[in-house]
């Protein structure tokens, strides 16, 4: 009947329920319980952007899926690889549905790993900025050419390009487009509200 | 009273200027009062000089503006409150994947936007922003979105643009060449701005959580009435003084031990640093004090209990919360309650008593018990409730609340009893009821006379449960 010092004062009603910290994204309003196939698409490639930042980037998400209380959804590592192959453009693309659920989870990780890389993912992105106004192609930069490298060949190394059909991501520069469009979406996940947003925009297009 | 709002980022600041409800204010004194009436907005973008100006109408079209923008920057998918020419002041056009064109139009010419006499008007302000400034300038508004002290009124609200416009494979194409395809879609999108429709989701105000300190928010009530803490309870940097103020009141004056009181004083030192923790981001690691609260709920000391805690007392209301010997009699022999308070890295604050308690807290003050009466004040508050919430809830669990009326139905004291609760208030009637009676979400509770408590849950089904309570369950 004591209730010890470091519980929170309010009866959370956890015992049935998931991590609340999923419950700060509304369920979209859509027919099934599983994502469509941008969405699906989108966060394997935000995840992907990630991992070209930061070494032992898929290391990091299970780490902070343990750490941010979401164990029971990203469970090991063969289970989010099973997940972000549910990205039709991977080379081993399961026909397995990613539920709302997952899609919660691996966003709230994915939003957590932005904000603590908010400081490079800034820096990257105005270096970017003073290349274009003066016109010096982004590899000349090494810390840019060190991420637009990584995300090329992981890209390269777990996506079918010929799968990639409209999106004709075959040349090195559309790639590297890709990656840069991906460090802006990546900025916007570590705002105050930028996980609402992400997740919101996943959706864009697909409801009623 | 004046009162002045600024969010600060590197490329963008927003100050607000405004008033507060008169009638609100002068019940809390001790608070940063709420800013409820908008005398004048200013954006400043880095890279112009003048800021852009405007009134409420101005204000509330950026804020829809950026919100729609901003989440068409993420999907790739034209969103139609970004680009609404027609009605708002406010307008978006993407130029390119880094190049973002915000367009201002006059404000207030008499003739209306009927008329569409363009003529008469002065020419749209344009401004190019690129990604790291447009970031800024969402950010900024995001900040004010989750200030609740600030036009509460105005939350965030998210919903997907609907399908019919801007399918899966059309926002791929717009991603990979984006330069090709930005502008010709706004031409669309106009079409569509009719086909919207209302708001269906309506997410909970954003709980900001974690993020680098490259991003500060700062909030500068001009004549501000907080309390100043003299020396005697003032911590210094390191707040060592504190330490030692706590402390050593702790070995002179009785500790509050009953469970009930104890129950009673967390909802007020809660609702004191509640609404006073502005600034919920850029923690990287959990704060914890040690409490010490007098029997009226005024915070007398407090203590940091690891090493960032005493690092960034300063991000923490507590310095400004701490009691104020010129508004109170001064702590003598006062029996004082500890709590331990934990602002977390997802911006969550959490208070407990110190030492638990000792046994289930129940209600204070007298009740009403005859069980007639508690029956008829149950079905007359049913009907005060039912009456005032309607629509669909968003929530979708069960909201509990403790409900407690006097004998005339009036409401008197409700409180969340589970996080939904309160994470939803604002969605059920309470606040309201209460605000209207007290002038204030978190005046203390009405204890002078009988009272007859309830628990009420507001069900995602729409349903609304009132049940004789029955004591809190631990």
């Amino acid at each position: 009947m004591n209730v010890s010092a470091s519980l929170t004062p309010f009866n959370s009603p956890t015992q049935d329920s998931l991590p609340t910290i999923l419950d700060t994204l509304p369920s979209p309003a859509i027919a099934s319980k599983t994502c469509p196939r941008r969405t699906r698409l989108q966060i394997d490639l935000i995840l992907l952007a990630i991992e070209a930042l930061e070494l032992g980037g898929s290391e990091a998400i299970l780490a902070f899926a343990q750490e941010l209380d979401l164990k029971g959804i990203v469970k090991d590592r063969v289970n989010l690889w099973r997940m972000r192959s549910s990205n039709p453009l991977r080379r081993a693309h399961m026909r397995r549905p990613l539920t709302i659920m997952e899609a919660k989870a691996l966003v709230v990780i994915a939003c957590y790993m932005a904000r603590r890389l908010t400081v490079v993912i800034r820096q990257l992105l105005m270096i970017c900025q003073q290349m274009e106004e003066k016109q010096i192609p982004l590899e000349q930069n090494l810390r840019l050419s060190n991420y637009l490298e990584r995300f090329r060949a992981h890209f390269k190394s777990r996506m079918n390009a010929r799968r990639s059909g409209l999106l004709a991501l075959s040349s090195d520069e559309k790639l590297d487009e890709l990656a840069i469009n991906l460090l802006g979406q990546l900025l916007f996940c570590t705002g105050t509200a930028g996980m609402q947003r992400f997740w919101i925009s996943l959706f864009d297009g697909e409801v009623e | 009273m004046n009162i002045q709002r600024k969010y600060s980022l590197p490329n963008c600041t927003l100050l607000l200027e405004g008033l507060s409800d008169v009638t609100r204010a002068a019940q809390f004194q001790e608070m940063r009062p709420e800013l409820s009436i908008l005398v004048n907005a200013e954006c400043y973008l880095s890279g112009y000089n003048q800021p852009l100006t405007g009134g409420r109408e101005f204000f509330e079209s950026l804020v829809r503006a950026v919100s729609g923008y901003a989440q068409e920057f993420l999907s790739s998918v034209p969103n139609p409150q970004a680009h609404n020419q027609e009605s708002e002041l406010v307008e978006f056009q993407k130029i390119d994947s880094n190049r973002h064109r915000l367009i201002i139009h006059s404000e207030g010419t008499p003739e209306g936007f009927e008329s569409h006499s363009k003529n008469s008007k002065r020419p749209p302000i344009e401004i190019d922003l690129n990604t790291v400034q447009l970031f800024d300038l969402v950010e900024a508004v995001d900040q004010f979105f989750a200030d609740s002290q600030t036009l509460p009124e105005l939350s965030l609200e998210l919903q997907p643009v609907t399908r019919g416009y801007g399918g899966a494979s059309q926002a791929l194409v717009r991603q990979a060449v984006p330069a090709a395809v930005g502008v010709s879609t706004l031409a669309v999108a106009a079409i569509a701005f009719n086909l919207i429709p209302p708001p269906q989701m309506r997410p909970p105000q954003p709980k900001p959580d974690e993020q680098s300190s490259s991003t500060t928010k700062s909030l500068t009530p001009v004549a501000s009435s907080a309390a100043t803490p003299i020396a005697a309870a003032t911590p210094t940097a390191s707040t060592k003084p504190a330490v030692k103020d706590l402390e050593a009141l702790l070995n002179t004056v009785p500790e509050i031990t009953d469970p009930s009181q104890l129950r009673a004083l967390n909802r007020q030192v809660y609702n004191q640093i509640h609404p006073a923790w502005t600034n919920r981001s850029g923690l990287n690691e959990e704060l914890i004090y040690r409490l010490g609260v007098a029997a009226d709920g005024a915070i007398v000391g407090y203590k940091a209990l690891n090493k960032e805690a005493n690092l960034r007392v300063g991000q923490t209301p507590l310095p400004n919360l701490l009691y104020n010997p010129a508004n109170r009699a001064p702590i003598s022999n006062e029996p004082i309650g500890q709590f331990r308070v934990v602002f977390n890295t997802q911006g969550v604050l959490e208070v407990s008593p110190w030492r638990g308690y000792a046994s289930t807290p129940q209600v204070l003050g007298a009740k009403i018990t005859d069980s007639n009466i508690v029956k008829g004040l149950n079905q007359k508050l049913y009907n005060a409730v039912r009456k005032t919430w309607s629509g669909t809830p968003t929530f979708t669990r069960d909201l509990k609340y403790r409900v407690a009326v006097n004998k005339d139905g009036v409401i008197a004291d409700y409180e969340p009893l589970n996080q939904v609760a309160f994470d939803y208030f604002r969605e059920t009637p309470l606040p309201k009821m209460f605000n209207a009676i007290y002038g204030s979400n978190v005046a203390a509770p009405n204890n002078k006379e009988p009272l007859a408590h309830f628990q009420m849950i507001f069900k995602p089904s729409g349903t609304l449960e009132i049940t004789p309570w029955q004591g809190y369950q631990q």
